[in-house]
């Protein structure tokens, strides 16, 4: 958890702050396509979120009085959140692929998206055993995990489609 | 009414309806005993393979593990000094310190006992309450019930968003702005959906509940290696767990119902009420010295708490639609996408879905102390040894199929990958993921009652302070969101 004191207002959270901020302006400026009530609420909402987003950006060059609201926890009491957070081991772990020093968590991002992307094209059926199998290269599973997991898990997905009876789990863009 | 009492009753006994409570509870007290995990990934993840159910039957399972996985918590944190939640934080203090002396088998059955008799009474409580929560509902009109989401949210927002009131008002403002997307609740317009037909139905709230907690959770316990725990040797008799407890009824009372009251109030789970108890208990305690050091009595009155927040819980879910936490959030989901409006409906037409559910946890609080007694008690480190590199893969297809077969729309598996990225820088910067989630599951309820509010009232704000139920929830919303800055300066102003 970073600490965001005036001087450590890291420049990822400048970027989600920017990414809120940009699609509240989109939401902003199209609200005025349409009539009464339908543009007025998206449109309040954005304006909010701007505010907020723009005191946040801000924070460093504010009043102090106002600079207190916008930095300072509230005096209240601590919440399942609060805990669910520190309760965590967050230690940042690096994984040895073949010599590469890469972080753990940039590993499960990438196969997540790649997953998603082979998913897409051939169906998430046919693409859970070879998201699978690379995960537990990467992650330097034992030799029965990585053949066992492709196999669970695909008949995990298999099971789902049966429930649900979603045949289009096994079709992507270029096999449907 | 006696008589839907009785068919709801004779409906929760049914052998499928038992084996969902079961597989709930089940669910629930495993993914809350790993810490990092708990009810809300459980239920996130499991909420759309419920499609193919009745409304009772996934409502049944959700809550299931819900309970479940206040349960769970206790046991890492007797056996490990890791709570599973922060619902069980308090109970670290002297659960821990009964297993260092060689109890944790007494320790473990103190918890299942506190917990089922804390959770079953008070849920009993709400079984009494029904009948009288009906009338509540209906002094509530469109003003009030637009006023109590926002009371709901800014709490939330307020509490949750760890350094300020403008982070969590930003979060919940967005949850709402996004859900924004798709059709108009009032009118046939299309807001905001980039002219493409993905987009057209809006953002899923299964999909970014399914983002925001399973894949966001996945990110975050990513840089966890390996087995979270060490061996722990199981000593102490399950015997004088069960004894310790009944020689404490009041306490356990009592405690059951602080965390019931606490949990009634948006905002303020588990995790409060274990530290409001446990408070309670040492300070009612005629001989307080050993808290802390393993007395019974401080994992009796955290245990009997959180597990009474569930019944708290449901009342502001059941009777207006405004979910407390990010569980009771994914239950309104469950609701919604089967097609149950909480409200007044709930106390009339859907009496017997509202009997059944309190029932289903009242079986449940059985089984948990069954299920604690028996088996946790005697194998419940095995569940702390789960290897969280084999639990991400797991987690992560389950969310993506889950996101994939609620509309077949690809756009929902773009949802899910984009909200978990967003929960994760989200929570790394202290923004209120649940916030967030709670604006998007409110955002219709919050435009539909202010346009039918502005509409009956010909545009005239003053509606909202045309009653006195309405003028209350505006200065509830004003004391909780200024309180909290202006009384320290009003305190050091005072002599």
């Amino acid at each position: 958890m970073s600490n965001n004191t005036d001087s450590s207002f890291d420049l990822e959270e400048r970027f989600l702050l920017a990414g809120m901020a940009a699609f509240a302006l989109y939401t902003f400026v199209y609200s005025y396509d349409y009539e009464g009530f339908v543009g007025q609420f998206p449109r309040s909402l954005s304006i909010i979120v701007l505010v907020c987003t723009g005191l946040l950006l801000a924070r460093n060059v504010l009043p102090e009085p106002l600079k207190t609201v916008v930095t300072q926890p509230p005096e209240m009491v601590s919440t399942d959140t609060d805990q669910e957070t520190d309760s965590r081991m967050a230690i940042e772990t690096k994984q040895s692929i073949h010599g590469i020093q890469i972080g753990r968590r940039e590993l499960v991002f990438g196969t997540t998206v790649f997953y998603l992307i082979v998913s897409y094209l051939f169906g998430i059926l046919w693409a859970t055993p070879v998201f699978s199998l690379l995960y537990c290269y990467l992650m330097e599973r034992s030799r029965i995990e990585t053949i066992a997991s492709p196999v669970l898990l695909t008949l995990i997905v298999y099971v789902f489609m049966m429930v649900t009876n979603t045949q289009r789990l096994a079709i992507g863009v270029l096999t449907g | 009414m006696v008589e839907s009492v009785f068919s709801s009753f004779t409906a929760v006994l049914s052998l499928h309806i038992i084996i969902f409570i079961l597989i709930g509870l089940s669910i629930g007290i495993i993914l809350g005993a790993i810490p990092g995990l708990g009810a809300v990934l459980g239920m996130a993840i499991v909420l759309p393979l419920t499609i193919p159910l009745s409304g009772l039957e996934a409502n049944i399972l959700l809550v299931a593990i819900y309970s479940g996985a206040l349960y769970g918590a206790s046991i890492s944190a007797i056996l490990l000094n890791v709570p599973g939640t922060a619902a069980a934080a308090a109970t670290t203090f002297d659960g821990y310190a009964l297993t260092k002396q060689g109890k944790a088998k007494t320790a473990l059955a103190i918890s299942a006992v506190a917990s089922a008799i804390g959770g079953g009474l008070t849920i009993l409580m709400l079984l009494l309450l029904v009948p009288y929560l009906s009338r509540i509902v209906l002094a509530f009109g469109a003003p009030e019930i637009f006023l109590l989401s926002i009371f709901g949210i800014l709490m939330i927002g307020l509490i949750a968003s760890k350094q300020s009131l403008v982070k969590g008002i930003l979060s919940g403002a967005l949850g709402i702005l996004v859900m924004t997307i798709g059709i108009a609740p009032q009118t046939a317009d299309v807001r905001f959906n980039l002219g493409s037909l993905l987009l057209y139905d809006g953002v899923n709230f299964v999909a970014l509940a399914i983002g925001m907690f399973a894949l966001g959770e996945m990110l975050r316990i990513a840089v966890i290696q390996g087995e979270l725990v060490e061996d722990v040797e199981l000593s102490g008799t399950v015997f004088t767990g069960v004894r310790e407890v009944i020689s404490r009824p009041f306490l356990t009372v009592k405690s059951g119902m602080i965390g019931m009251l606490v949990g009634a109030v948006p905002g303020i789970g588990g995790a409060t009420a274990n530290f409001f108890s446990y408070t309670e208990a040492l300070r009612s305690a005629k001989e307080s010295s050993n808290f802390g050091n393993g007395d019974p009595a401080g994992v009796i009155a955290s245990e009997a708490s959180n597990n009474g927040t569930v019944a708290g819980s449901l009342i502001p879910l059941l009777s207006f639609g405004i979910p407390g936490s990010a569980a009771t959030a994914i239950l309104l989901g469950g609701f919604i996408m089967h097609g149950i409006n909480p409200g007044p409906e709930m106390f009339g037409t859907n009496i017997e879905f509202t009997y059944s559910l309190i029932f289903s946890l009242i079986i449940g609080n059985v089984f948990i102390l069954i299920i604690g007694l028996v088996v946790i008690a005697n194998y419940g480190p095995l569940i702390n040894k789960l290897d969280t590199d084999l639990i991400i893969p797991v987690v992560i297809v389950l969310s993506i199929a889950g996101a994939y077969v609620l509309r077949t729309n690809w756009a929902d598996l773009l949802t899910v990958l984009i909200f978990g990225i967003l929960a994760y820088y989200m929570n790394r910067y202290g923004y209120s993921v649940i916030a967030l989630v709670i604006g998007a599951v409110l955002s219709r309820i919050i435009e539909t009652n202010l346009s039918r509010s502005l509409t009956l009232s010909e545009g005239s704000p003053l509606i909202f302070v045309g009653s006195p139920l309405s003028i209350s929830l505006v200065l509830a919303i004003v004391v909780f969101t200024f309180g909290p800055y202006l009384y320290p300066r009003i305190r050091n102003q005072l002599p």
